[in-house]
C-alpha cells in the first residue's frame, strides 16, 4: 500500500548568529492511511520542526529546508508554490497546537473561525458554515454548542479551546492530522477527553495522525507506530507495541528506564548521562555516542544506518550490526 | 515520625477587584478551602492537584510567605505566626522553597556564587568571602556541579542544571522542610531522572523533609512517602502512598489514576476513561463537594452537602460522602 | 545550554545594537554631541560670548565657518559651548526624574494597592498638564534660571519614569526568584534594590534616551520663550529666539542653532529607538 505521507531525508537548517542549527538532519518516515505514528523526543530533538517542515510553515529567514521530500499522496509538498500550500493546508492537512490559545483570534467568536475556515476552503456559505460550525462543535463534545459558536476564546478554558481546535481540524475532513503536545498545555483529567477525540477522528473519519509528544504514556496508548528522536535524528521506529517492549536502541531504553510510572513502584529511576547535545555543533558520528553506555570506536566517527532488526522494527545503532 | 509541619482547616481567599469607586471586591478566590495536612520529619508529602486546585498557594502558606484567610499552621510544635513574629530569620533559615520554573526561579543578575552565597551572608553561617565561597563550592558539589560553576550566571545553565543551582540555593541555610512547587515539570524526562535521584539523595543524607507538590502522579508516587489530593482549594483524599495509588478511595482519584495514558499492553482504550466536563472555577464552585458534577456515582447529598473530612480508615482521610 | 549563546545580556543587545543602521548614526550623533560638550573649551575657535560689532552677521566661510550672530559672535563655538548646557540641563534633568520616578513607581509597583493607587493617580494628574505648559508653569513660579529651569523639567519628566518603572516592577516581581529572595530572609529594601530594580533596569534605559531628546526640546523651547537660559550664555532656543528677529536679513543665525536642535533630538530618538528594539527584540515581531 501506497503511504499517504512519506518522508525523506528531510533536513531544516536555521541559519542563525551562533552558527547553523541543524534541528533536523535527514530523517525519513512515513504515515500509511488511517495510523496514527507518534514522535517522541525530548526538548530541541526536531520533533515540531518536523511539524512546521510538512507544513510548509518554517519561518524563513533563518529557517530554510536544505534537503529530502515530503511525499503526500505521491506530490512533493516541497515543489509545490506558496498558493498550493495553502489549499493543501488546512483543507488536506490540519493541524492543533500545544497551546490553542495562541492558534485562535482573541477578538472574534470561536464559532465564526471555524465558519471561516470552511468558508475560505469550500465557498460554503457563511451562514451554511456557521450551522456546520455548530455539528461540529456538538461533534467534539462541546457542551450547549449553539452558546457555544458565540463565544470568544478567553471565555472557554484550555480543554474546551482545544475542542475548537479539533473542531477547525475537522471541519474540512482532512486526510492528515498533525498534533504537536495538543495536550501537554491541559490538565490531567481533561487531557484524557481530548486524546479520546483525536482517536474518534482517527476511526470515524479514517485520518491519518501524525502525533507529536513528549509523554511516553501518551504515544503509547495512542499511536500504532512510533519514531524515536534524538538531536535532529530518528534512532529507531516501530510497531508500539514491539518498540515499548523490547526497545533497541540505548536511547529509548534509557528513556523508558528513567520515567516515573503512576501503575508501579520503581525503587531507582535510571540516569542518562550528560547532558542533550549542542545543535550546532553535534557529535559527530552517532550523535548520542558521548552519553551511550554501549560506544564503540566506529560509533564516534561514523552515522549509523537504518537497520530492520525486526519485522516491522528498525534502529539506527552499531550494537546491531550483525 | 514526629510531624514536622501540620496545618489544620487552612483557608486562603483572595479577593477580585471590584470597581473604580468602591473598593469592595466583587468576589472571592477560594484557593484554598479548609486543608488540613501534615509533613513528617524525614519524609515527603506530595500534594497532587490540578490547576486551580490550590496547591501552589497551599506551599507558600505553610512557609509564610503568604498570610492564612483563617486556620492554624504548627512547625515544629509552635503556631508559625509566633514564630515568625518572634524569629523570623530563624523561621526562613529552616523552610525553603524550589519553584517550578527555573528560568524564573533565579535572578539573572547574580553569579552562582552570590544567588548560593547571599541566604549564607544575610543569616551571618559564614565569616568571609573565603569561607562563603568555600561553603558554596561544597554545595554545588552536593548537588553535581562544580566549582568553576561559582562565578557564572544562570543563563550559561540548561534547565537542569539550574534547577540543581536552585536546589542549591535552597540547601545553602541548612534548612530542614523544603517546599518544591512542581520542581520538575519544567524538565526534560531524562532531566526530571536526575533531579529526583538527587532530591531523594539529599533527603536521605540530610534527613530533609519535603512538601512536593506537582500535577504530576507518577512522578508524585516515586518521591512520596505520603500524599494529599487536592481539587478546588480542598483535600480529597490523603493517606500512605502504597494505599493510594494501589487502592484508592475517592472517586476523583480513581478517575484520574485511570486516565494517565500509561505505557501498557495491549494499549488501553483511553475513550473509556474519560473524566467528562470541566474543572469549575474557584471562584464559582459547584455547591456540595466540588466534584460532584463530574463524579459518576454522586447522589443527591453530594450536590447540597460539602462532605467532611474524616479518617475513614487508620491513616486514611477522605473528603467524600459514599465512604 | 549552548556555549555561542552564553554571553552576558548587555552583550547580545550591543550585537543587535550594532546591526542596526539608524541607531548606529544615532549612537554617533549623540557622541558627537556629547564630545562637543565636554571638549567645548579645546575646539571651539572663539570665545563664544566675545563680541564684535564689526563682524555682526558676518555670513559663514573660512574665517567663521557658520558665521557670526548680531554682536558678531562666532555662531559655531556658541553651538558647540550650547551643547555644553544643554548636556547639563538634560543630565541633570533627567537624573533628578530619575530619582524620583524610579522611587514612587518601584514603590507602587512593588507594594501595590493603596500606595499604588495614590501614587500613579498623583502622576495622572501631573500627566494630564500638557507638558510644556507645566514646565512653563513651574518656571514662572520660580523664576527664570538654570537651577530653576532644571527643576521644572525635572518635574514634569517624573510621572513618565514613575509609569515605566511601576509597570517593569510589576512584571518581574511576578519572577519566581522574587518570592525565593523573602523565602530567604531578604528585607524589602533588598528585594526591590537586589532582584527588582536590575532587571527592570532596560525599559528605564530606553525610556531614558528617548527622554533626553524630549527634554532638549522643552529646554530650547523655554529658552525661545525667553524663560530658559538666559542671554549672553549661548543655549540653543536662547540664541534661536534672538535670531527670529533677522530672520529676512541674516537667515543663517537661526538656522543652525536650529539644525543643531533637530540633528541632536533626531540622535537621541534614533538611539532609542535602537535600543528599544535591542533590549526588547520581542516586542518588534
Amino acid at each position: 500500500m501506497e503511504p499517504l505521507l512519506e518522508v525523506k531525508d528531510l533536513a531544516t537548517y536555521f541559519y542563525t548568529d551562533e552558527g547553523i542549527i541543524k534541528a533536523l538532519d535527514g530523517i525519513s518516515f512515513s504515515i500509511n492511511e488511517g495510523e496514527i505514528l507518534g514522535l517522541v523526543g525530548e526538548t530541541g530533538c526536531g520533533k515540531s520542526v518536523t511539524a512546521t517542515s510538512i507544513m510548509g510553515l518554517i519561518p524563513s529567514p533563518p529557517g530554510k529546508i536544505v534537503r529530502g521530500s515530503i511525499l503526500f499522496k505521491g506530490k512533493d509538498l516541497l515543489s509545490l508554490s506558496e498558493q498550493q500550500m495553502r489549499r493543501i493546508r488546512g483543507k488536506d492537512i490540519a493541524m492543533i497546537f500545544q497551546d490553542p490559545a495562541s492558534s485562535l483570534n482573541p477578538v472574534l467568536r470561536v464559532g465564526f473561525q471555524v465558519a471561516e475556515a470552511i468558508w475560505a476552503h469550500l465557498k460554503t456559505p457563511i451562514r451554511e458554515a456557521m450551522l456546520k460550525a455548530v455539528e461540529l462543535f456538538g461533534l467534539v463534545n462541546i457542551p450547549d454548542p449553539h452558546t457555544a459558536v458565540n463565544r470568544y476564546p478567553h471565555q472557554l478554558s484550555g480543554g474546551m479551546k482545544q475542542r475548537v481546535m479539533i473542531a477547525m481540524a475537522l471541519s474540512l475532513n482532512p486526510k492528515l492530522l498533525i498534533a504537536d503536545e495538543p495536550t501537554t498545555a491541559l490538565d490531567v483529567s481533561i487531557q484524557a477527553q481530548i486524546l479520546s477525540l483525536i482517536k474518534i477522528l482517527q476511526r470515524d473519519y479514517g485520518s491519518s495522525v501524525l502525533l507529536i509528544s513528549h509523554d511516553l504514556g501518551v504515544i503509547s496508548t495512542m499511536a500504532h507506530r512510533v519514531a524515536v528522536m534524538y538531536s535532529g535524528l530518528i534512532v529507531e521506529q516501530g510497531r508500539v507495541e514491539g518498540l515499548f517492549q523490547s526497545p533497541l536502541h540505548p536511547y529509548t531504553q534509557g528513556l523508558l528506564a528513567a520515567i516515573p510510572r503512576v501503575d508501579e513502584d520503581i525503587s531507582e529511576l535510571a540516569v542518562i548521562e550528560g547532558t542533550l547535545p549542542n545543535p550546532i555543533n553535534p557529535p559527530a558520528g552517532c550523535r548520542f555516542h558521548p552519553r551511550c553506555p554501549w560506544a564503540m570506536e566506529i560509533c564516534k566517527s561514523k552515522r549509523p544506518a537504518f537497520k530492520a532488526v525486526k519485522p516491522y522494527h528498525e534502529v539506527a545503532c552499531y550494537a546491531y550490526a550483525d | 515520625m514526629p510531624t514536622l509541619i501540620s496545618a489544620e482547616g487552612l483557608y486562603k481567599h483572595f479577593p477580585i477587584r471590584g470597581g473604580i469607586v468602591t473598593s469592595k471586591p466583587a468576589g472571592w478566590v477560594r484557593a484554598v478551602d479548609g486543608v488540613s495536612l501534615s509533613v513528617e520529619v524525614g519524609e515527603t508529602l506530595g500534594l497532587v492537584g490540578e490547576s486551580g486546585s490550590g496547591k501552589s498557594t497551599t506551599g507558600l502558606l505553610l512557609l509564610g510567605l503568604i498570610k492564612p484567610s483563617g486556620g492554624r499552621i504548627l512547625y515544629d510544635g509552635k503556631s508559625i505566626e509566633e514564630f515568625l513574629a518572634r524569629n523570623p530569620r530563624e523561621f526562613r533559615r529552616r523552610a525553603q522553597i524550589v519553584f517550578q520554573n527555573p528560568f524564573a526561579s533565579l535572578n539573572p543578575r547574580m553569579t552562582v556564587r552570590d544567588i548560593i552565597g547571599r541566604g549564607m551572608k544575610l543569616h551571618g553561617l559564614v565569616k568571609n568571602d573565603k569561607e562563603l565561597t568555600e561553603r558554596a563550592a561544597a554545595i554545588l558539589a552536593e548537588v553535581g556541579l562544580r566549582e568553576d560553576h561559582l562565578s557564572r550566571y544562570p543563563h550559561e545553565f540548561s534547565g537542569g542544571q539550574r534547577q540543581r543551582i536552585a536546589i542549591a540555593r535552597a540547601l545553602a541555610l541548612n534548612p530542614e522542610f523544603i517546599v518544591l512547587d512542581e520542581p520538575t515539570s519544567a524538565l526534560d524526562v531524562s532531566v526530571q531522572a536526575q533531579i529526583l535521584n538527587l532530591l531523594k539523595d539529599l533527603q536521605r543524607s540530610r534527613g530533609l523533609s519535603y512538601l512536593f507538590i506537582s500535577h504530576n502522579l507518577a512522578v508524585v508516587r516515586h518521591i512520596s512517602h505520603d500524599v494529599a489530593v487536592m481539587y478546588l482549594g480542598k483535600i480529597m483524599e490523603s493517606s500512605p502512598k502504597e494505599v493510594l495509588f494501589s487502592q484508592p478511595l475517592h472517586p476523583y482519584t480513581q478517575a484520574l489514576l485511570r486516565s494517565i495514558p500509561k505505557i501498557s499492553f495491549p494499549p488501553e482504550d483511553i475513550e473509556n476513561k474519560v473524566i467528562e466536563g470541566d474543572i469549575p472555577s474557584p471562584i464559582n464552585p459547584p455547591p456540595g463537594c466540588p466534584f460532584n458534577p463530574r463524579c459518576r456515582k454522586a447522589i443527591d447529598i453530594c450536590m447540597i452537602k460539602m462532605p467532611d473530612f474524616r479518617e475513614v480508615m487508620p491513616g486514611r482521610w477522605v473528603t467524600c460522602h459514599l465512604i | 545550554m549552548t556555549k555561542a549563546s552564553a554571553k552576558r545580556p548587555a552583550h547580545t543587545a550591543w550585537r543587535r545594537l550594532k546591526k542596526n543602521k539608524i541607531a548606529i548614526v544615532g549612537l554617533f550623533i549623540v557622541s558627537l554631541y556629547v564630545a562637543c560638550a565636554i571638549f567645548a573649551p579645546y575646539i571651539s575657535p572663539y570665545d563664544p560670548t566675545k563680541q564684535n560689532l564689526a563682524k555682526s552677521f558676518f555670513s559663514p566661510g573660512t574665517e567663521h565657518f557658520l558665521g557670526c550672530d548680531e554682536f558678531g559672535r562666532d555662531i559655531c563655538s556658541r553651538i558647540i559651548w550650547g551643547a555644553r548646557i544643554s548636556l547639563l540641563i538634560q543630565l541633570s534633568s533627567v537624573i533628578l526624574a530619575l530619582l524620583i520616578g524610579i522611587f514612587l513607581g518601584a514603590l507602587g509597583g512593588y507594594y501595590g494597592g493603596k500606595v499604588d493607587e495614590v501614587i500613579m493617580r498623583f502622576m495622572d494628574i501631573l500627566l494630564a498638564f500638557p507638558g510644556m505648559l507645566l514646565a512653563l508653569a513651574i518656571v514662572a513660579m520660580l523664576g527664570p534660571s538654570l537651577r530653576n529651569l532644571i527643576i521644572a523639567i525635572g518635574i514634569y519628566s517624573v510621572p513618565q519614569f514613575a509609569r515605566i518603572t511601576r509597570g517593569a516592577v510589576l512584571a518581574v516581581s511576578a519572577n519566581e526568584y522574587v518570592i525565593g529572595a523573602k523565602a530567604i530572609g531578604e528585607s524589602d529594601a533588598a528585594v526591590i534594590l537586589r532582584y527588582v530594580l536590575p532587571n527592570a533596569l532596560s525599559p528605564i534605559i530606553v525610556q531614558t534616551t528617548l527622554r533626553m531628546a524630549t527634554v532638549l526640546l522643552t529646554a530650547s523651547g523655554l529658552g525661545f520663550l525667553g524663560l530658559g537660559v538666559q542671554p549672553p550664555n549661548p543655549e540653543w532656543g536662547t540664541m534661536l529666539s534672538s535670531a527670529r528677529m533677522y530672520l529676512r536679513s541674516a537667515p543663517h543665525v537661526a538656522l543652525f542653532p536650529g539644525l543643531a536642535i533637530m540633528i541632536t533630538v533626531l540622535g537621541f530618538n534614533f538611539l532609542g529607538d535602537g535600543l528599544q528594539d535591542a533590549l526588547n527584540p520581542r516586542l518588534k515581531e
